[in-house]
């Protein structure tokens, strides 16, 4: 083989992103587990158990990653190599790590108390988990496993599709994986055999591997029509190299199972080696459990120190507000193709895009980084404003309205295709902050008005992080209100949220006025179970209760219905019957039928679903709330689903059109004489098989977690029918969960690309 | 407390999630099935497919190229595919996404989209069923070689059906729950 080809196979690795993740996770729960079990019970820890338990993923990964794996369809001997690492190697080597104890003791102290606990201590599926790993199923089992797949039928079916092949590894790990169970015997599990029945075990398994590689040494033709036609890249033939195959599963494989069985054989028949060894005493005493510190932004090393920076919000700002002007100036003066103008392409794909996945991993990160309110402070240093918003207007409607009228707008004129709208929208943005808090004090323009604010603020309810006091007693012990009335130097709260009584992140633009004002450090980033703050059932700080707050409801209505009729419009079945409809009535175009549709899809519609679902559930179930109050509740509970479809279709966008900016900056760099080369239109549109699963998963994951949120509800309003007053909203939620589904399974418009 | 178990019982929900998602995302395919061989100027195409059989949608095509006389892997070409309709267009059956190629469009396949460093491949978004007509231009040391393939590409089963695995997560996620649930009311009792 030729230096260049041998460098070729070395370097035929895939990365294999599930197997990957899953095994650095393993590794790091096992290592968490590890080091707290190695303080309390060291002589049954060693750190060789460590070791092999991370062997043991790595082998794993070897044989399912490397070039054992990409040549594994044209030479059987390679694959065999593979098959061998996984039952012979992997599975032992993963045992030896002892793994139960430290998986457990790695995971969540919650999650394993309240998740896991209820199955691992119920005596059926412990029964089951014995039956499992006992030598008479155990056994059996691998052999059954082994000589199936080797069957021509099913070897070829996993040759011939990736999904089967990947259930035939599995397969091959998980029973190898119980067979060794009984051989290793992890502790703390207990044998279910004497220990000298171990070897005529692993000879009879022996025996089976001895007859299948016989099979594949002395048979005169080629058992799998795959590798008869599969390129010849060794001077090995089909045949040959079937032999060899056969040679290296009798050979090493007989090994792997004699040795054990000779080294148990002689622990059992030494007289000295056969005593039962006694448990080894405790060195330690246990430690006692702490209560876990939440995890704080701020303490991240230079992350904190970054956002701790007193001018860090005023940079983020100004980098976002140079941003917008250019976007405004092409908007105006450059190409007015959506594709390839700045405003058809930052503000609708990559600033959504980025937002979206700001909002899923972190927190309401654009709301910190506002370029309109930079402006606004800008104007506020000439015309200071002396005015406190009017009471009468203290609510969410003008935003529930001006949400509507945004989604509205952007459909019916096309925002995202326009540069001119765009870049008028944004001026006209700047302008309405700027009056609005030129005039009212505080944050009235955020908190008020501001449609974008309010879809952030929605979103941010299942946002991980929040802007929330450290340490309640330092707060109890506070007179100063600092987060709320700000010092000297520096302002407080301009929404009026008061850190004690504050929960979730509705209203807060993470603007860290409060971090930076209490004079105690007690407010930190902190991580929150998302969605958290949903289930609160008392008042928070400037926004009181959801029950009583309609125009909320109405807010968080619009926002997830809208999530799933602004996708709607971009796929191509809708489109058709929308044009459909238009030759029906006899209309040239949209405009007042579609406007109106629109109106009643995102706000009526969602308005009387919420209300009869609240009226139907407090009838059936009898609970004497007011069924408005259940309406306005419960509507919270889809925020995780809306805001899935969300994500889902915002970054749909964003990976389609990732590349586009790039020559849409050159083009603007020349149009203004920054550069001369000529911008590069052809860029790819890469294709994403996965992303309509993706996608899927991320509607699943709004779907389960919003069904949650309406059980919990449910059980709290009512302990007697929680599942009349689940049943109307759970149906809502899974009807809107399947129309996701059909949306996002069908052909979209690539918005933000010039492939429409 | 109400905010610690809330927060303990979230985790398990999003734990059942992972794992689940773990269990069921399909790894990318590499290489496949053979479906054609054939040479041209002294170079041998072997042409591999997955999914096979090729469907409507999404198809990772590789190919292998070999010294026709020698057998000798060939590993500085530069290779093209393209695609085109023979049948009769079906546009009632047609598939759109990211990525869709349209009739005589050509595509780069490079080494480094497939696993095995052998095979130059590309993933290709076929429009259509029906029969297609798949070109391998290959350029190597200053001489074109293509080869054609006559390539049956039947409809995409519904697209539901290629996400069954996914949308199962739903029922099953909730049955754990269910079943979570049994289990302690069980126990209390």
């Amino acid at each position: 083989m030729e230096p260049s080809q041998a460098e070729s196979v070395l370097f035929s690795w895939s990365f294999e992103p599930i197997p990957a993740v899953g095994s650095i996770l393993a590794a790091w729960l096992y290592f968490l587990g590890w080091k707290k079990l190695t303080r309390l019970l060291p002589e049954r820890f060693p750190s060789w158990r460590m070791l092999s338990f991370f062997s043991g993923l790595f082998v794993t990964y070897v044989a399912i990653a490397s070039p054992l794996d990409a040549f594994a369809s044209w030479l059987l001997s390679v694959h065999m190599v593979q098959h061998l690492l996984l039952t012979m190697v992997a599975a032992p080597l993963l045992l030896l790590g002892a793994p139960f104890l430290p998986l457990l003791s790695g995971l969540p102290r919650g999650f394993a108390r309240e998740g896991l606990a209820p199955f691992l201590n119920d005596p059926t599926l412990k029964k089951i988990g014995s039956t499992l790993v006992h030598p008479l199923f155990a056994g059996p089992l691998f052999m059954v496993s082994n000589v199936l797949w080797h069957l021509p039928v099913f070897y070829e079916t996993a040759l011939g599709s990736s999904a089967w092949h990947e259930v035939e590894h599995a397969c091959f790990l998980a029973t190898a994986l119980l067979f060794w169970w009984p051989v290793v015997q992890p502790w703390p599990s207990r044998p279910a055999s004497p220990r000298w029945a171990m070897v005529p075990y692993l000879l009879l398994v022996d025996i089976q591997n001895t007859a299948l590689s016989g099979f594949f040494n002395f048979s005169e033709r080629v058992l799998y029509p795959t590798y008869a036609v599969a390129p010849r890249i060794t001077a090995l033939s089909a045949l040959e190299d079937q032999s060899a195959a056969g040679g290296i599963m009798w050979v090493p494989g007989s090994i792997v199972f004699l040795l054990p069985a000779a080294f148990i054989a002689i622990k059992c028949l030494s007289p000295k080696l056969h005593r039962p060894s006694a448990v080894p005493p405790l060195r330690h005493r246990p430690a006692p459990f702490s209560p876990s510190v939440p995890f704080d932004l701020f303490d991240v090393p230079l992350i904190g120190r970054l956002l701790r920076w007193r001018y860090f919000r005023v940079s983020m700002q100004v980098l976002l507000f140079a941003l917008a002007i250019v976007i405004v100036i092409d908007g105006f003066f450059g190409p007015q193709v959506a594709a390839m103008n700045l405003a058809g392409v930052l503000p609708w794909t990559h600033w959504r895009g980025f937002t979206v996945i700001a909002l899923l991993v972190v927190g309401n990160f654009f709301c910190m980084a506002c370029p309109f309110t930079f402006a606004r402070n800008l104007v506020r240093r000439i015309f200071p404003p002396s005015r406190h918003w009017p009471v009468a207007l203290r609510s969410k409607w003008i935003a529930v309205v001006l949400l509507v009228l945004f989604f509205w707008a952007y459909e019916s004129f096309d925002l995202w295709n326009t540069p001119y709208w765009t870049a008028s929208l944004i001026l006209f943005y700047f302008l309405a902050a700027s009056v609005v808090d030129g005039i009212f004090r505080g944050a009235s323009f955020c908190k008020y008005v501001c449609p974008i604010g309010q879809f952030h603020f929605v979103s941010s309810l299942v946002s991980p992080l929040e802007v929330r006091f450290k340490n309640a007693d330092v707060c109890a012990s506070c007179r100063t209100h600092d987060c709320l009335k700000g010092n000297e130097t520096q302002p407080g709260c301009e929404l009026h949220l008061f850190q004690p009584s504050k929960s979730g992140n509705m209203d807060c633009t993470f603007c860290l006025d409060c971090v930076k004002a209490c004079p105690s450090d007690n407010i930190g980033l902190l991580a929150v179970s998302p969605g958290s703050d949903i289930l609160l059932q008392r008042p928070r700080s400037s926004v009181g209760e959801y029950t009583r707050r309609p125009d909320l409801a109405a807010l968080v209505l619009v926002f997830t219905f809208a999530a799933f009729v602004n996708a709607a419009g971009m796929v191509l079945p809708v489109l058709k019957w929308v044009e459909k409809g238009h030759g029906f009535l006899g209309f040239s175009t949209g405009g007042i039928l579609d406007g109106s549709l629109f109106i009643f899809a995102v706000f009526l519609l969602p308005t009387a679903l919420a209300v009869a679902c609240g009226w139907i559930g407090a009838k059936l179930s009898r609970i004497a709330v007011p069924w408005l109050h259940i309406s306005c509740g419960f509507s919270f509970a889809l925020v995780p689903l809306g805001f899935s479809m969300w994500v889902a279709h915002f970054l749909y966008h964003f990976f389609t059109g990732f590349l586009t900016p790039w020559p849409v900056l050159q083009r603007f760099s020349k149009d203004w004489g920054v550069s001369d080369s000529s911008p590069l239109w052809n860029i790819p549109v890469p294709t994403f098989a996965w992303f309509p699963g993706f996608q899927v998963l991320l509607l699943n994951a709004g779907c389960l977690f919003t069904l949650w949120l309406l059980w919990k509800k449910s059980n709290a309003q009512s302990s007697s029918r929680p599942w009349l007053l689940f049943l109307p909203w759970a149906t809502l939620a899974l009807a809107l969960y399947l129309f996701g589904i059909w949306i996002v399974l069908q052909p979209m418009e690539m918005r933000g690309t010039l492939l429409h | 407390m109400a905010r610690f178990c809330t927060s303990m019982e979230i985790r398990f929900l999003l734990a059942i999630f992972a794992t689940l998602l773990v269990l069921v995302l399909p790894v990318q395919a590499d290489g496949g099935k053979v479906i054609g061989e054939a040479s041209h100027e002294e170079l041998h195409f072997v042409l591999f497919a997955s999914p096979f059989p090729v469907v409507a949608g999404p198809c990772e095509l590789s190919v292998f190229i070999q010294d026709a006389a020698t057998r000798k892997p060939i590993l500085d070409a530069v290779v093209a595919f393209s695609l085109k309709k023979l049948s009769a267009p079906t546009p009632e059956l047609a598939w759109v996404g990211p990525g869709c190629i349209s009739s005589g469009q050509s595509r780069p396949a490079t080494r480094g989209h497939a696993g095995n460093q052998f095979l130059y491949s590309v993933l290709l978004g076929i429009p259509e069923p029906g029969l297609w007509e798949l070109t391998i231009v290959a350029q190597h040391d200053d001489k074109n070689a293509s080869v054609s393939f006559p390539i049956e590409v039947a409809a995409a089963p519904r697209i539901l059906w290629s996400f069954w695995g996914l949308v199962a997560i739903v029922p099953i996620g909730i049955a754990l729950y269910a079943w979570r649930r049994a289990l302690i009311s069980h126990r209390r009792s």
